[in-house]
C-alpha cells in the first residue's frame, strides 16, 4: 500500500496551500475534500461576496465621481439577478483555475469525505474514505470552520422559519429585501451591510461590542461608523440581545432591536471536534481557530509543511482585510502592544485624501490610516480605512504575506510556481 | 513581562536556561553573562569560524546556539539579553526595548545590529519555534577586543562584503565609546534597574523548575559534541 508523505483533510485555502507547499518542498501529498475545492472562501465566502461588493462599489463610485469627470449617466439601477450571476460566474472561473492549479501540481485529490482519521500504533496516520483507507507519514487537518450561532433563546425557531439566515443563505438565494438587520459588526457583518445598504435596503447593524469592527483601531471604528451612518445605515453598538420572539430580536429591556430579516454574522468557529485530533497531527486555518481568514489559513498551512520538511517557519505579520465599503486593511502591531517593550514606539495618522493618487481616484471620499513605528522609525504595523485600501497590504507587508484575494498575491505566487501557475 | 537575571557564567548552562524559557507562555526578559567563549550560529561550521589554534592555547571553548546569525565572542564584559515573546512581536520593537535601557543615541541597521559612532556594539539573532519567538543579542560593553579579533576568523568573503579590512575596525566597546567609568558588573546592575523601570517588573533569579530543565538540557545538548560541532540536536534525533 502506498504511504503518502502528507495526508491533507480539507481543500479550502489552508488545504490547498498545504498541498502546494508540500510539492514545492519535494513531499508527496494527497488531498481529501468532501464538497468543492476552494472551501468556504471560494464557494460561499470571500469570492462571491467580494464580487457583489465590487458591483455596489462600482455603482457608488460612478454616482459619486463620474459627474466630476464630466461623465453623466442617468439610470444607475442595479439588477440583483445580473449581479448574482456575475458572482456565480466569478466563482466558476476561480474554481476552474484552482482545478488547473491542482492538476498541474500533480496532487491527487479525493473528492470524498474523510470519515475518520487516526494514528496507528506504528505511528502512521490513516484517513478513511468510501474509496478505502489511505496512509501517510503526516496528517494536516484543514477542515475549516462554520458560523457561530449565538446562544439566544428562540434562535433555532428563527433559523427554522427562515426569518434568521446566514450569509451563505443570502448568497445562495440572493434577493434585495426592503429591510434587514445584521447581527455582528465584524468583517462579514460589515460586508453584507455594505451590499444591502447600497442596493436600497434599510439596514441596521447590531453589534454587542461598544463599537463597530472591534478588532481594529478605535479611530477606524469611528470612521466606519460615520461612513455607514451617512449612508443611512442604523448602527446600534452595545446591543444586548436577550431573545428571538415573534419574528424579532428583543433586548434585555424588552425593546425590539431588529427590523425585517435577520442576518447572523456574529463570528466564526472551528468545525473540528476537539476529540478528533490524533497526537502529532497539524491543525491549520479556521479549524485551528486562532484567526479566521484565508490569508492566515495559508500562513499556518505553509509553516506547518515547512515544519514537516524540517525547515524553520517564516514568521511575518499576516494582514487582515474587510472588503466593506469603505474597505479596511490591517497588519502588524498596535501601538499599545509595541509600547509594552519599546516605549519610544509611536503612531502617526495619515489622511489618505492628501495623496494625489487617492484624490484622483476617489475624489470626495475620505480615507484614513494609522501607522505604527518602532522607536528607530521602522514601520511595524498599519491600519487603513478607505476605498481600495485592501490591496495596499501587498506593498506594506514583508515576506510575501497578502490579502486573499488580491492582485499582489497573484503576482507573487503565480511567479513562484512552475509554468506561471496555471494558464 | 517577567524578568530574570543570574550570576552563573557557564555558557552551556546559560544557553540551556534560555532555551528552557521557550516553553513558558509569558513574555520574558533575561540578562546574563558568559565567561570567555565563542558562540556560533545554528548553521555555522566552527572550523571555519574559529581560529582553532588560538582557541586551544587560550582555552576558549565554543558553543552552538539555536538562533541563526554569525559567531560572537563573549566574556564577562559582554552583556547578553534575551526576549522570549509570542512570535508576532516585532524584532525591531524588542531591540528598541533593549536600547531604551542603554540610554544612548544609537543607530540600528536592517539586520538589527546597533551602531554607535559607526562601530557595531550590539549584534542580535532570533529563533522562532511555533508561536514563540526568541530574540537575543550581545552588547560589547567591556569585552576584550584583542581576544575577540584573534579567536574569530571571518571569511575573506564576508570581510569583502562589509568592505572593511578587519573586525577590529568595525566593532567597539560601549564603555570606551561613552567614556563610562563603571565596570561591567556595575553596568549590569544599572541595566537591571533601568529594566525594572522600563518593563515595569522586578528582576528575579532563576526559578527552580527552569534550573532543573536547564541542567538536563545542558548535559544532553549544550555540552554535547554532536550539537556543538555538527549541529545535530539530540532532541530531534529522528530527523
Amino acid at each position: 500500500m502506498q504511504v503518502y508523505d502528507v495526508l491533507i483533510v480539507g481543500g479550502g485555502p489552508a488545504g490547498i496551500k498545504a498541498a502546494e507547499e508540500s510539492v514545492r518542498l519535494g513531499l508527496k501529498p494527497i488531498l481529501f475534500e468532501k464538497k468543492k475545492l476552494g472551501g468556504v472562501c471560494l464557494n460561499s465566502g470571500c469570492i462571491p461576496t467580494k464580487t457583489l461588493l465590487e458591483g455596489v462599489k462600482l455603482r457608488e463610485r460612478v454616482m459619486r465621481d463620474a459627474p466630476k469627470f464630466g461623465i453623466f449617466c442617468s439610470d444607475l439601477r442595479v439588477d440583483p439577478g445580473v449581479l448574482r450571476m456575475k458572482a456565480e460566474q466569478t466563482r466558476e472561473i476561480a474554481a476552474n483555475f484552482l482545478k488547473i492549479r491542482i492538476r498541474d501540481l500533480g496532487v491527487p485529490v479525493k473528492e470524498h469525505e474523510a470519515k475518520a482519521w487516526r494514528r496507528t500504533s506504528s505511528g502512521v496516520f490513516q484517513v478513511d474514505t468510501e474509496e478505502g483507507t489511505f496512509s501517510g507519514k503526516q496528517l494536516i487537518l484543514a477542515v475549516g470552520g462554520e458560523p457561530k450561532v449565538p446562544d439566544i433563546p428562540g434562535i433555532s425557531d428563527g433559523l427554522a422559519s427562515g426569518r434568521i439566515v446566514f450569509p451563505r443563505d443570502v448568497l445562495e438565494r440572493f434577493e434585495v429585501p426592503p429591510e434587514i438587520s445584521v447581527v455582528g459588526g465584524g468583517a462579514i457583518g460589515l460586508e453584507f451591510a455594505s451590499i444591502f445598504s447600497s442596493l436600497g435596503t434599510r439596514v441596521r447593524i447590531l453589534e454587542e461590542a461598544p463599537r463597530l469592527a472591534p478588532s481594529f483601531h478605535p479611530k477606524i471604528s469611528e470612521f466606519l461608523s460615520r461612513s455607514f451612518k451617512r449612508k443611512g445605515v442604523v448602527v446600534r453598538c452595545g446591543a444586548r440581545i436577550s431573545k428571538f420572539s415573534e419574528g424579532s430580536l428583543i433586548s434585555e429591556s424588552g425593546e425590539k432591536l431588529s427590523e425585517g430579516r435577520i442576518l447572523l454574522a456574529c463570528g466564526w468557529k472551528s468545525a473540528l471536534p476537539k476529540t478528533c485530533v490524533p497526537e502529532g497531527a497539524y491543525i491549520v486555518g479556521d479549524a485551528a481557530g486562532a484567526e479566521f481568514s484565508a490569508s492566515n489559513a495559508e500562513y499556518e498551512a505553509e509553516n506547518s509543511v515547512r515544519g514537516i520538511a524540517g525547515l524553520p517557519p517564516i514568521v511575518s505579520p499576516v494582514p487582515r482585510a474587510v472588503f466593506s465599503n469603505p474597505e479596511i486593511v490591517a497588519a502588524g502591531m498596535t501601538l499599545e502592544r509595541a509600547r509594552e517593550i519599546d516605549s519610544d514606539s509611536f503612531e502617526t495618522e495619515i489622511p489618505l485624501g492628501l495623496s494625489s493618487s487617492y484624490g484622483i481616484r476617489h475624489s470626495g471620499e475620505n480615507g484614513f490610516g494609522v501607522c505604527v513605528y518602532s522607536g528607530n522609525g521602522s514601520l511595524i504595523g498599519f491600519q487603513l480605512v478607505g476605498s481600495d485600501v485592501a490591496e495596499l497590504a501587498s506593498v506594506l507587508c514583508p515576506e510575501g504575506r497578502f490579502i486573499h484575494p488580491s492582485l499582489g498575491e497573484f503576482a507573487y505566487f503565480s511567479g513562484r510556481m512552475k509554468d506561471g501557475g496555471g494558464r | 513581562m517577567r524578568a530574570y537575571f543570574w550570576e552563573t557564567t557557564d555558557p552551556a548552562f546559560n544557553l540551556a536556561a534560555e532555551e528552557s524559557f521557550m516553553a513558558e507562555d509569558d513574555e520574558i526578559f533575561l540578562l546574563w553573562r558568559n565567561h570567555s567563549c565563542v558562540v556560533i550560529g545554528r548553521n555555522q561550521d566552527p572550523v571555519s569560524e574559529i581560529n582553532q589554534k588560538f582557541a586551544e592555547t587560550a582555552e576558549i571553548p565554543y558553543f552552538r546556539r539555536n538562533s541563526g546569525g554569525g559567531a560572537v565572542y563573549h566574556d564577562e564584559g559582554t552583556i547578553n539579553f534575551s526576549f522570549l515573546t509570542v512570535s508576532d512581536m516585532s524584532a525591531t520593537v524588542l531591540l528598541g526595548g533593549f536600547l531604551r535601557l542603554l540610554d544612548i543615541k544609537a543607530a540600528t541597521t536592517v539586520r538589527n545590529d546597533v551602531l554607535l559612532e559607526t562601530k557595531k556594539i550590539v549584534g542580535t539573532a532570533q529563533w522562532v519555534q511555533g508561536t514563540r519567538r526568541l530574540f537575543h543579542g550581545s552588547l560589547l560593553y567591556d569585552t576584550d577586543l584583542e581576544t575577540l579579533c584573534a579567536v574569530l576568523t571571518p571569511s575573506s568573503e564576508k570581510l569583502a562584503r562589509n568592505g572593511v579590512a578587519s573586525v577590529r575596525s568595525r566593532v567597539d566597546n560601549l564603555r570606551a565609546l561613552s567614556n563610562d567609568g563603571r565596570d561591567a558588573d556595575a553596568f549590569f546592575e544599572a541595566l537591571k534597574i533601568r529594566g525594572e523601570r522600563e518593563f515595569k517588573c522586578g528582576f528575579e533569579t532563576l526559578p527552580r523548575e527552569i534550573v532543573r530543565r536547564a541542567e538536563i538540557l545542558k548535559l544532553r545538548k549544550y555540552s554535547s559534541r554532536t550539537w556543538n560541532r555538527f549541529g545535530d540536536d539530540p532532541a530531534f534525533t529522528g530527523r
